[in-house]
C-alpha cells in the first residue's frame, strides 16, 4: 500500500497540511526518527529490519508528501506508512534471506543498559530493568495487532481514533485489541511478581 | 467490579486514561488494586521511556534525497526514454507496413493496369489453348500469323507452369 493510499483513507478535519515539515526530510527524520524506531523495532522485534522499515518509511513518506492532505498529524501519518511497511513485510517474508545472516533479535539488556547510571539508586534501575522485560516478555505473547494497539496506545501516546485511523481497525476493535493486551501484560507482570 | 476488586475492563479503562468514576473510589480504598496498578502503569512507563531512549542512541544513517539537478536529469532521461520508445514503435509499424507492401499490390491491381502487349499475349495463348481443344473446329480469331511452332512451345510452357 503506498503513501497516496494512505493518505486517502484518513480523514481528520481542520488541520492544516504541514508542508514545511514534510518538505525538509532532515527535520522530519530528526523529529519522528526515534519514535518511529521504537514502534517499529518493539513492533517487529528485529532492530536491523526496523531500521531498513524507518528508512523506507521516510523515503516513501517525502516522495509521496504531496499526497499528504493534512486530514491527520504528520505523526499518524508516518506510523500508518510504517505499519503497512511491517505488514508488507510480513506478507512478502522479503527480508527472510537477509535477516538469516543477521540476527539482530531486540535485545532488552542493551535497551535496559541505555538508562544513566545517574538516573537513580542502583535498585531503582534495577527495578526499572526488570519492569521493562516484563513488559517485554508479555509483548511476545500479544499478536500482531494486540501488539500493534498497545504500542501505539502506551509508547506513542496515540488515542484510541487515531489508532483506529493509523490501523485502519474500527474503534471498536481497537478497543478490544487493547483490553486483551493490558490483560495479558497484568498477567505477565502478576507472574513475575 | 467482582467482589472487592478492579474488573479487567475497569483495569483497562484506568490505564488507557478513561476515569470511571467507581474505579477510582476503590483504588483510594483498596491497596492491592492500587498497587497492582500502579506497577503496571509504572512497568509500561518506563517500557516506553527506555525505549525511546535506545531508539534515540542508534546512529541515525543519513537519508539524502536526490539533488534538484539529479531529479531533473532523471525526468529528461525518462522523457527520452518514452520518446525513443515511442519512435522505435513507429519505426517498427511502418517497416511492417512496407514489408507487407508488395504482397497486397497485386491483389488490387486491375487488367487496366496490365500493358496492351501482355493482354494481346494471353488472348493469343487462349485462343491457342482453343484451337488445340477443337483441333478440327474454326476459331472465331485467326490465329494465323502465329508460328506453328511458337505456339506449341508458349503452350506448353505455360501447361507445365
Amino acid at each position: 500500500m503506498d503513501a497516496a493510499h494512505v493518505s486517502s483513507a484518513i480523514h481528520f478535519v481542520g488541520q492544516e497540511r504541514e508542508a514545511s515539515e514534510l518538505d525538509d526530510i532532515e527535520q522530519l527524520v530528526h523529529r519522528y526518527r526515534a519514535r518511529l524506531l521504537r514502534f517499529v523495532a518493539f513492533s517487529i522485534g528485529e532492530q536491523d529490519l526496523a531500521e531498513s522499515i524507518v528508512q523506507d518509511c521516510f523515503m516513501k513518506a517525502y516522495n509521496a508528501r504531496a499526497t499528504f492532505r493534512g486530514e491527520c498529524t504528520v505523526h499518524t501519518w508516518l506510523h500508518r506508512i510504517a505499519l503497512n511497511l511491517i505488514r508488507d513485510h510480513q506478507r512478502t517474508k522479503k527480508f527472510r534471506f537477509w535477516s538469516s545472516f543477521r540476527k539482530t533479535a531486540l535485545d532488552i539488556t542493551e535497551i535496559s543498559s541505555t538508562l544513566p547510571s545517574a538516573a537513580g539508586t542502583p535498585e531503582k534501575n534495577l527495578l526499572m530493568r526488570e519492569r521493562v522485560a516484563q513488559v517485554a516478555e508479555a509483548l511476545k505473547e500479544l499478536s500482531f495487532n494486540q501488539r500493534t494497539v498497545f504500542l501505539m496506545r502506551f509508547q506513542e501516546g496515540m488515542g484510541i481514533k487515531e489508532i483506529s485511523l493509523a490501523t485502519d481497525i474500527s474503534a471498536n476493535t481497537v478497543k478490544t485489541h487493547l483490553h486483551r493486551a493490558i490483560k495479558t501484560v497484568r498477567e505477565k507482570i502478576g507472574d513475575l511478581k | 467490579m467482582t467482589g472487592q476488586h478492579l474488573t479487567d475492563e475497569q483495569f483497562t479503562e484506568l490505564l488507557s486514561g478513561d476515569c470511571p468514576f467507581q474505579a477510582i473510589q476503590h483504588l483510594k480504598t483498596c491497596a492491592q488494586c492500587h498497587c497492582e496498578f500502579e506497577q503496571v502503569q509504572a512497568s509500561i512507563d518506563d517500557f516506553a521511556t527506555l525505549g525511546l531512549r535506545w531508539a534515540e542512541q542508534r546512529p541515525a544513517p543519513r537519508i539524502s534525497t536526490p539533488s534538484v539537478w539529479v531529479r531533473g536529469w532523471h525526468a529528461l532521461s525518462t522523457r527520452t526514454a518514452a520518446a525513443a520508445l515511442l519512435a522505435a514503435i513507429l519505426f517498427g509499424a511502418y517497416q511492417q507496413k512496407r514489408m507487407q507492401a508488395p504482397e497486397v499490390g497485386p491483389l488490387v491491381a486491375t487488367t487496366s493496369d496490365r500493358p496492351e502487349s501482355q493482354v494481346a499475349d494471353d488472348n493469343r495463348l487462349m485462343m491457342a489453348i482453343d484451337k488445340e481443344i477443337r483441333w478440327q473446329a474454326d476459331s472465331p480469331i485467326a490465329v494465323e500469323h502465329l508460328a506453328e511452332g511458337q505456339l506449341h512451345s508458349r503452350l506448353s510452357r505455360k501447361l507445365a507452369n
